[in-house]
């Protein structure tokens, strides 16, 4: 998996945005991807083997070349996923509805109804109903008491997938967007499951972006949404981000870790291992203090939640201490 | 005439129930603290003078002050020898 990242331009402001760090980086007067630098991309992506091209930003379909874009990665033969929010320009939308089903997937996040004006919604409907099984619904979880139950309502109407996507806003290294703090994954675990319950019987399924550990569920919460079609895991990997400049990063909220260049003969699997090689010492750790000792982190089944959350409970403490100079031979 | 030890630059450390781990980002390596010197390493932390350190290791430890005082000198010249720490002046 990779992401492309050909805009660093967005037209929303979310609190939770882990993309600050990076956004802030590289926007500026080159906001968008050139076309060579897709092409590159594209190169890549071939020789990584990988079949889909997954276009992200900012909002990646406010690129004015965005048809173009789109049009280089289907010449490849490249499903095209789309993490969008949903206020896209007609052009990006006709370009989207022109692709088989088959070839076209758009993650379509949508903010709680505090963060979302009506008008914005109703504008996302208007995309997701277009679109229809095109689409599928993504929410972040930014804060614990957060309804969901409103985006049920949202697939009925718009005849969009029947299936959500859950992620848990997490912390950039910086800290500077608003996340979920270790000590409420409990509480959201509780949340998500009764929105699982409302969801199951409209026979609506979740499925759940990386972050998630599994001691936030208990053994029957878990059952019950494996019962009922969710798509869960316990992981943190390098997702591989690489942005319009060729930059590329372990993920977005891991923006300050390392972003190298890519070249003509990167490959996903070796920046996967570079990045894997550099947050090594890290993973030892968790987002709990007892993650280190955790069986299911052993053995490989739970990463210890995002990795992010765990680099900010390092600190450095800036001591020094005068002992008498014989005592320091 | 004093001398001392400080904190490679590069280090960080967190707290995993009692049991510490420090990596050194710069240098690619890890070390795990456990028992005595995962207590003097918080202590060091803190920001305690020497003499006070020796103070309470002697009374955590339950130790008389002259083993307190060598069992510290130890530790700061293992993690000197393994390169958590640094000697005063030496550069970072």
């Amino acid at each position: 998996m990779t992401n492309l990242a050909i805009s660093t331009v967005c037209n929303l402001n979310c609190p939770y945005c882990f993309a600050g760090d990076h956004m802030g980086e590289v926007g500026g007067e080159q906001p968008y991807i050139s076309r060579e630098t897709f092409a590159q991309q594209l190169d890549y992506l071939d020789r990584s083997g990988i079949d889909e091209a997954r276009l992200l930003g900012g909002e990646p379909t406010l690129h004015p070349e965005f048809p173009a874009l789109v049009a280089m990665a289907r010449q490849r033969n490249k499903r095209i996923v789309v993490f969008s929010n949903g206020l896209m320009r007609p052009a990006a939308l006709d370009c989207l509805m022109a692709l088989p089903e088959t070839h076209c997937h758009v993650m379509l996040n949508i903010n709680a109804p505090a963060l979302n004006p009506a008008p914005v919604l109703t504008r996302q409907k208007a995309t997701l109903k277009r679109l229809g099984q095109r689409a599928m619904v993504g929410f972040n979880i930014y804060q614990p008491n957060i309804g969901m139950d409103f985006l049920l309502d949202v697939i009925d109407e718009t005849a969009c997938q029947r299936r959500v996507r859950l992620g848990m806003a997490q912390p950039c290294l910086s800290g500077e967007n608003d996340s979920i703090r270790p000590h409420q994954y409990r509480f959201i675990a509780e949340k998500i499951v009764a929105f699982a319950r409302k969801a199951a019987a409209r026979q609506i399924t979740l499925e759940f972006d990386c972050g998630f550990v599994r001691c936030m569920f208990t053994d029957d919460e878990l059952a019950f949404l494996e019962a009922n079609g969710s798509t869960i895991g316990w992981h943190c990997n390098p997702i591989l981000d690489i942005d319009a400049h060729n930059q590329v990063i372990h993920c977005y909220p891991l923006t300050g870790v390392g972003a190298i260049n890519l070249d003509a003969t990167s490959t996903a699997t070796t920046l996967r291992a570079h990045f894997s090689e550099q947050v090594a010492m890290y993973r030892q750790a968790g987002i709990f203090p007892e993650c280190i000792n955790c069986p299911l982190k052993q053995r490989g089944e739970c990463t210890g939640g995002c990795l992010a959350v765990t680099m900010r409970r390092f600190r450095h403490s800036d001591f020094a201490i005068q002992v008498a100079e014989q005592e320091a031979q | 005439m004093k001398a001392g030890y400080c904190c490679i630059g590069g280090i960080l450390w967190v707290k995993n129930g009692d049991t510490l781990l420090l990596v050194d980002d710069t240098q690619r390596r890890s070390w795990t603290l456990r028992g005595d010197e995962a207590i003097a390493w918080e202590l060091l932390c803190t920001g305690y003078r020497y003499e006070k350190l020796v103070r309470q290791l002697s009374l955590i430890l339950a130790l008389d002050e002259t083993a307190a005082r060598e069992h510290l000198q130890a530790m700061l010249h293992t993690w000197h020898q393994k390169g958590i720490l640094q000697q005063n002046g030496a550069g970072s």
